[in-house]
């Protein structure tokens, strides 16, 4: 590996600074992602006044970990490409403060934070417990003449994943919906603690399925800064095309399941069936429909893009005609659009107050994307997505209904095309640049976890990784296709210690109750899940 | 609009396969990463620890030279098909059915799982 091909921008090894007081830093946390947005937001709270020149920053992962020795507060903020680690020792004496009681997004974090410490979150607006589902079922809150609980789930119709859905209607209208999550809660974290950072790997990509390579790319990325690992940038512009080829399956089957929900059948087999060719074209890439196996650490995919380019380019040229024919179709359907306007409305102070992301911030307006300039992943400062045709897809109408959210995804699945479309120009005239210069470099290179990338004495003891003695914090950002995903991971002697994952369902879940909740009825709840397409294995990992 | 979805469903045909696939196999399942099986037996004079490098243990030399892979246990990883091409390789077939769990322990000598029954 040439030197030249080396990422310029190393990200410095990461330093988490001790606050003094529990306090101290869930008011900083506050006026740096809230108040420095909107004041509005919080009220007149005495928080904050350090940062007003400050940019806002947005908060990518709070929850409790072990620095330096002791269980710990962290949090990792982001603005403008800088990251902020924030730690505070939890204090025996006092309870953790609540940032949920001025801050909704915090809530559901809050409600995890207190289980998992065994420690109490003071003022929480609504504490109760997120693990072990079963055990404590959510209660009706509606009263009065002609409130009716139906309890929905967890075993539903259909391939649907688990969850228990408490509705309370009045009629055919749902006045309240709780959602009651992970009830498939496998302790990915817990499990990844102690494994080699090659060995996490493969339960990261198995964090959800639908998300499997976005995950694995946020994952990879905290590690390589954890160990201080730079990768090429050829590396991180295939991780991107991969990126987007997940985008591109997960918006056509979203856009399926949108059919599905409002009884568009022919479209709903038709916008499968692109989807399945898609998982089909990740197969003969990589070997994995779910592109399993295509984040290498440190290193490149092993792909040969002059290879597979033209059928890449065949079979999407083929696709988005046939997308485009139905997309046509259904936006033409008075049914289907009728099905879908002024349903389940996500109001637009919700993605501030709820810090949403994906496709649902975009739909009313927000416009996030970790894609665009202020967000740049960690290992991938040196690329401009802007150049590699990207642009943040928000909604014109910006209504904020499920018929934002279809063409909000019919508007990115045009972007990921294009932007699919210059990375494998790029990507191929880059490598025919580098086997030309070094036939027989690129070749031991080209595959992260071949024979000869493996320390053989070292096999003899079981140890197998390349990044043994390595430590450090890292975290991780990827857009997916329902948002940001975000890693952490502190590596120890070359063993993951804490590994903390927040996944883009995880923000935009204490919405969905509150959008069916929004003068809805109870037939609109298939559109309305349709649409916001969230993951529960994405949440409850 | 009735029309329109009529023409647009029903012109593209069949697109289903039968099953099991017969004629029309997919050629291109042969480059999926399926399940392993073990092609040739290990030919190591040296007890092997390739078991080491299975990160669900599903390869396992119970005598230190006889390598045997638990296809109920395996995720499909692909590392011993990457580091040991000489003894594993991908089945290449996309259905994986057995009568029975200890069925899907697979040998060097081909076992139920190589042979594709």
């Amino acid at each position: 590996m040439s030197p030249s091909a080396e990422s310029a921008s190393l990200a410095p090894p990461v330093q988490v600074s001790m606050m003094g007081a529990m306090t101290a830093m869930t008011d900083y946390i506050l006026a740096r992602c809230v108040e420095s947005v909107a004041t509005d937001a919080v009220g007149a709270g005495n928080h904050g006044k350090a940062t007003d020149s400050a940019a806002p920053a947005t908060l990518l992962y709070y929850d409790v970990a072990v620095v330096d020795g002791a269980d710990c507060l962290l949090a990792v903020l982001e603005s403008g490409g800088g990251q902020e680690w924030l730690a505070c020792r939890l204090d025996l004496d006092n309870p953790i403060p609540s940032m949920g009681k001025v801050w909704p997004a915090m809530i559901w974090p809050e409600r995890e934070l207190a289980q998992k410490s065994g420690r109490e979150v003071l003022d929480h607006p609504q504490m109760q417990p997120v693990f072990q589902p079963h055990r404590f079922l959510p209660q009706p809150r509606a009263t009065g003449a002609g409130v009716f609980t139906l309890p929905l789930g967890p075993v539903r119709a259909d391939v649907t994943e688990s969850a228990l859905f408490l509705f309370e209607t009045v009629g055919e209208q749902i006045v309240s919906l709780q959602p009651q999550l992970f009830y498939k809660h496998r302790g990915i974290e817990q499990m990844v603690r102690g494994q080699t950072p090659e060995n996490a790997l493969l339960l990261a990509e198995r964090i959800s399925g639908t998300s499997s390579f976005n995950h694995a790319y946020a994952f990879a990325q905290a590690v390589e800064q954890a160990a201080g690992k730079s990768v090429p940038e050829t590396v991180q512009l295939e991780r991107i095309l991969f990126s987007e080829l997940e985008r591109l399956y997960n918006h056509a089957g979203d856009m399926s399941q949108i059919a599905s929900a409002a009884g568009m059948t022919v479209g709903q087999a038709q916008l499968a069936r692109i989807k399945e060719e898609l998982l089909r074209l990740n197969a003969n890439l990589t070997g994995s429909r779910y592109l399993h196996g295509a984040v290498k650490l440190c290193g490149a995919s092993g792909m040969v893009w002059q290879e597979q380019a033209t059928e890449i380019h065949n079979l999407l040229e083929e696709m988005n005609h046939r997308l485009e024919h139905y997309v046509k179709l259904l936006q033409r359907t008075p049914t289907f659009v009728d099905r879908l306007v002024g349903t389940g409305i996500v109001d637009p102070s919700w993605v501030r107050e709820y810090s949403l992301v994906g496709p649902v911030a975009r739909a009313c307006g927000g416009e996030t994307d970790s894609r665009s300039g202020l967000m740049t992943q960690s290992s991938a400062r040196s690329i401009d997505f802007s150049q590699l045709g990207f642009r943040t897809s928000v909604s014109q109408r910006r209504a904020g209904d499920a018929k934002d959210r279809f063409d909000v995804r019919v508007q990115e699945w045009r972007v990921s095309l294009a932007m699919v479309d210059r990375l494998l120009n790029r990507l191929v005239t880059e490598q025919s640049a580098t086997t030309g210069q070094s036939e027989s470099t690129s070749q031991s290179e080209s595959s992260g976890e071949s024979a000869a990338s493996w320390d053989v004495t070292a096999s003899l003891d079981g140890v197998w990784s390349s990044f043994t003695g390595k430590s450090g914090w890292g975290v991780g950002i990827a857009e997916g296709p329902r948002g940001r995903i975000a890693h952490v991971v502190h590596l120890n002697e070359g063993k993951i210690e804490h590994y903390g994952v927040r996944s883009a369902s995880a923000w935009n879940w204490p919405v969905f109750g509150l959008a069916t909740a929004n003068g809805n009825i109870q037939t609109d709840f298939p559109v309305i899940d349709a649409s916001f397409g969230l993951s529960y294995a994405g949440i409850d990992r | 609009m009735l029309a329109d979805w009529l023409r647009s469903g029903l012109s593209s045909r069949r697109v289903t396969t039968t099953y099991p696939y017969g004629k029309e196999a997919n050629p291109i399942h042969r480059n999926w990463r399926t399940v392993p099986v073990i092609v040739s037996a290990c030919k190591s004079t040296m007890p092997c620890r390739c078991g080491d490098f299975c990160p669900t243990q599903a390869i396992t030399c119970p005598d230190g030279f006889a390598v045997q892979i638990d296809v109920g246990s395996c995720i499909g990883c692909g590392r011993c098909v990457n580091l040991c091409p000489q003894v594993f390789a991908w089945s290449g077939d996309v259905t994986v059915a057995a009568s029975g769990r200890r069925r899907l322990i697979s040998v060097a000598d081909g076992g139920e799982m190589a042979r594709g029954i």
